[in-house]
């Protein structure tokens, strides 16, 4: 009985040591909220004004969805990361922006079946990336996922050993998120769920825009490094590699733009008028696409877009917004939450019909440009609580908020 | 409720066995009550709505076992009591298992709506009905209620067996023998429970990962020669871990109460023949169809043509037991025959002199066996007979062969082939602790690669080898996780 007795006793602290880091690494990422529902976890947004900023899971479509279902809203912008800084703000009626949440045309249909089933918007500000319709990018269609969309999984109870091992945590920051610190960035107001938001003030807020808090921290030069090099380099960057979003020569698909047909069609059945917008590229890159004189794919596309008849706008010059400053940009594709404004403007400007007429806040957004003008976080209610810095390296003089 | 559940293993089983001992303490009485309710609570985790079916069912044939062993005490034959019995507790299993596969085949299925299986209904009706039985010809110790429950409801068994038999269990519920928690119970059942569910989720659901594709791709008519042979290999070795380590955790959870079950498995891919497979394989189903439908058929009695047909009828029925489809049909179709042809070649060995085995033919013998469980398979994982027919047809490259540059499965399956043919099985790993309750002659079998060190003991090693298991294990559970296949028989 005794040798049973020390087994055991054997067992328990072996399990222990074994089980420590593995024990560990699910208390750290269960302290930071990396593993509420999404529904809760959204009503919490809304409660409490917290960003979401995830490091594990790979949940964009459905946090969105799940945001669009809470909030019920009349205007939805949809599309890529790139239309990730549409935010409430700009609005007078309620808005949710349901972006990052497709990765193709056939993706956003995908999407667009889901989000219909969850509201019915009267009015959809559909922001399209060019190379959606394009040879040579893959076209990506992923279901939405059923399985709960925070699920863990092996990789996922390993990550924070990873994190630990590449540098992305300190060993502080790890004891600090086990002892369930929600704030180790510092940049701003916002409550914080998810290692991402905790860490780097990178996340979703309650109305689906990014809160890039990142950029009013000394950590931005070394996250944009990549941003800083490419745009830097832009006509190699645009010529070198044919594989990439802005390569030469490419052609467009006529089934990618049937599919888009598809998608307007559905949006006009459920009732919403749908508004659509090539969004704006970072001035170098343009400059660059110009001047390759081997981009004539995006005139085609334009002309396409413009037959679809349906309201659009292209922006894909920041120029003809106005503002032709990489200030306003985060990196090649990403313009920040002035040039967002800009982009309302310039709609009203130009037709003042708009769908979107009746639910932008003009004055708010033309007092916004001029206070933001130079920067990509607009601070509405003093979110911030630092300056940006120029993470890109042109000089930008963009000041505390 | 999965025994590969986080809720099982930190709630449910922690709990069950602490208030089983805590209980005991006070009397066994209260323990076994306490027992079914915890059996019943995990029954109805599934859906409650089915355990006033369970219940229902053990009032029933517990009363009508009483009214029989009466009445035979009494020197009457209560024929019509156990007809009626045996066919009420049919046609319970009919209705929820074979009624739509019977109306579907006259076209009336969709009229009957949806018929939802209740959990485990195969194992506690063929349980009972064997109860029945032995009741009539008096081989039934007069047990209350409360064992009867027990025998029934028994949590580690419930709901994908081993399906027990009432003789070798009831009078263990019954004993005031270990009333207090023995450690040895413990750390065995702990030892058994955690390398069962290694099995389970470390191996089993990593070949479903290559069996379902290529499954799929068959029923969709795509499959090929490589595909084709990586889904069924992956299958093979899938439901051998998956149910073998369902027997071995179901077996360590009763452990830990101070319980022994039967034996389910006991290296069946090792077997060198058909009907040795069958003794390895699904022990206890072998057993129950083996002396309440074979032997009362007449078995072996009346000659070998009579024989043979009642070996193809027992495991036609076997094979529907399994699940109401004509893959389920043919399964068993093809287990009988190659009974059939097995006999025949043992009874042509014998005349011809032929019995001696030389270690090649013995290992060429197991490869045979093998391959011929290998390709009844496919028609047990199949959706429907083309699939399984578009199966065998690119196995046997009727589709083309091709072989990819790289094959990643092969090294698992060379792994996994070794470990089924030549390693120690988890009883007899533990052999020296008596885990089981099993035959006499798998008792003193050795494994080809037995080996002193293989050998459980309540050592620190094997302290540390259980706990690296255990952390594997729970880990390999955070992966999207399957139910065990024997869950809807």
């Amino acid at each position: 009985m005794r040798e049973h007795r020390r087994f055991l006793a054997w067992f328990a602290l072996f399990l222990g040591l074994l089980g420590l880091v593995p024990a560990l690494n699910y208390a750290l990422v269960w302290q930071a909220g990396e593993l509420l529902p999404l529904g809760p976890l959204v009503r919490l947004q809304h409660e409490t004004r917290a960003i979401y900023g995830t490091g594990l899971h790979d949940n964009r479509r459905e946090h969105r969805i799940e945001i669009v279902r809470q909030r019920q809203p009349e205007v939805i912008a949809l599309g890529s990361s790139t239309a990730l800084d549409m935010r409430q703000e700009y609005f007078t009626r309620p808005f949710a922006c349901a972006c990052q949440a497709m990765d193709s045309i056939d993706d956003g249909e995908v999407f667009v079946e889901a989000m219909l089933r969850a509201a019915r918007p009267k009015v959809v500000l559909f922001a399209l990336d060019f190379w959606w319709f394009t040879t040579r990018r893959p076209q990506i269609r992923e279901p939405l996922r059923t399985d709960g969309a925070v699920q863990m999984t092996r990789r996922k109870l390993l990550r924070p050993t990873d994190w630990l091992w590449e540098g992305t945590l300190s060993s502080g920051d790890y004891l600090r998120l086990l002892a369930g610190a929600r704030d180790l960035g510092g940049a701003t107001r916002h409550p914080k769920v998810g290692v991402m938001a905790i860490k780097r003030d990178l996340g979703i807020r309650a109305d689906g825009s990014e809160m890039s808090g990142i950029r009013l921290t000394p950590a931005a030069f070394d996250f944009y490094a990549k941003a800083r090099a490419e745009i830097g380099e832009a006509p190699a960057f645009v010529l070198r590699n044919p594989g990439t979003r802005f390569g030469p020569d490419n052609a467009l698909v006529p089934e990618r733009l049937a599919a888009l047909r598809r998608v307007l069609d559905r949006l006009e059945a459920a009732g919403a008028k749908t508004v659509l917008l090539l969004p704006p590229v970072a001035p170098p890159l343009v400059r660059a696409m110009a001047a390759s004189g081997r981009h004539g794919y995006l005139r085609q596309l334009d002309r396409q877009l413009v037959a679809l008849g349906v309201e659009y706008y292209n922006f894909q010059d920041p120029a003809t917004l106005g503002a032709a400053d990489l200030c306003e940009f985060a990196d090649y594709n990403h313009s920040g939450n002035t040039m967002h404004m800009r982009m309302l403007q310039a709609v009203l400007q130009r037709n003042p019909a708009s769908a979107l007429a009746p639910y932008v806040d003009r004055a708010r957004i033309a007092a916004g440009i001029r206070r933001f003008a130079g920067r990509t976080v607009a601070s509405f209610d003093d979110e911030a609580l630092a300056g940006e810095v120029d993470y890109l390296g042109a000089g930008c003089r963009r000041g505390t908020n | 409720m999965l025994f590969s559940s986080y809720v099982f293993i930190f709630a449910f089983l922690p709990l069950a066995v602490l208030c089983f001992y805590l209980l005991n303490r006070h009397s066994r009485t209260a323990a076994l009550v306490g027992l079914v309710a915890f059996s019943l609570f995990y029954y109805g985790y599934w859906n409650w709505r089915y355990v006033p079916l369970l219940v229902g069912s053990i009032l029933v044939n517990f009363w009508l076992g009483r009214q029989i062993q009466q009445r035979r005490a009494a020197g009457k034959t209560p024929r019509l009591l156990l007809a009626g019995g045996i066919a009420g507790n049919l046609a319970l299993l009919a209705y929820y298992k074979y009624a739509m596969f019977v109306a579907g085949l006259f076209g009336a299925a969709p009229s009957l709506g949806v018929i939802v299986l209740p959990l485990a209904i195969s194992f506690f009706t063929f349980q009972q009905i064997a109860y029945l039985v032995d009741s009539w010809h008096g081989n039934v110790t007069r047990d209350g209620l409360l064992p009867y429950a027990v025998f029934v409801t028994f949590f580690p068994h419930l709901i994908a067996g081993p399906i027990l038999h009432h003789r070798e269990m009831m009078p263990q519920f019954s004993s005031e023998d270990g009333r207090r928690l023995r450690l040895e119970d413990l750390s065995v059942g702990l030892t058994l429970f955690f390398i069962g569910l290694a099995k389970k989720v470390v191996i089993a659901d990593q070949m479903a990962l290559h069996a379902t594709p290529a499954f799929s791709a068959a029923a969709a008519g795509q499959v090929d020669f490589y595909t084709a042979w990586v889904g069924v290999l992956a299958y093979t070795f899938q439901i051998y871990f998956d149910f073998s380590g369902y027997s071995d955790m179901a077996v360590g959870a009763a452990r830990m109460l101070g319980i022994r079950l039967p034996a389910n498995f006991f290296s069946p891919y090792r077997a060198r023949n058909i009907i040795e497979f069958w003794r390895r394989w699904h022990m206890t189903l072998s057993r129950l169809l083996r002396n309440y439908l074979y032997i009362p058929l007449g078995g072996n009695r009346k000659g070998p043509g009579r024989r043979h047909l009642n070996l193809m009828i027992t495991m036609l029925l076997g094979g529907l037991w399994h699940g109401a489809g004509w893959t389920f049909v043919v399964w068993g179709a093809l287990h009988g025959l190659y009974l059939v042809i097995n006999h025949g070649w043992q009874g042509l060995r014998r005349r011809m002199g032929w019995e001696r085995e030389s270690r090649a033919g013995a290992a060429l013998a197991t490869l045979i066996t093998f391959l011929a469980v290998v390709i009844a398979w496919v028609f047990f994982r199949a959706q429907d007979l083309p699939t399984a027919l578009r199966m065998l047809e690119a196995m046997a490259g009727l589709r083309g062969i091709s072989l990819p540059a790289r094959m990643p499965p092969l090294p698992w399956f060379l792994a996994l082939l070794a470990v089924v043919w030549f390693a120690p099985n988890s009883y007899q790993i533990t052999r020296a602790y008596d885990p089981v309750l099993m035959p006499e002659r798998f008792r003193t079998e050795p494994a080809p690669l037995a080996r002193p060190a293989l050998a459980w003991r309540p050592t620190p090693a094997w302290a540390f080898a259980l706990a690296a298991i255990v952390v594997s294990a729970l880990i390999a559970m955070l992966s999207d996780r399957m139910e065990f296949l024997y869950y809807q028989f």
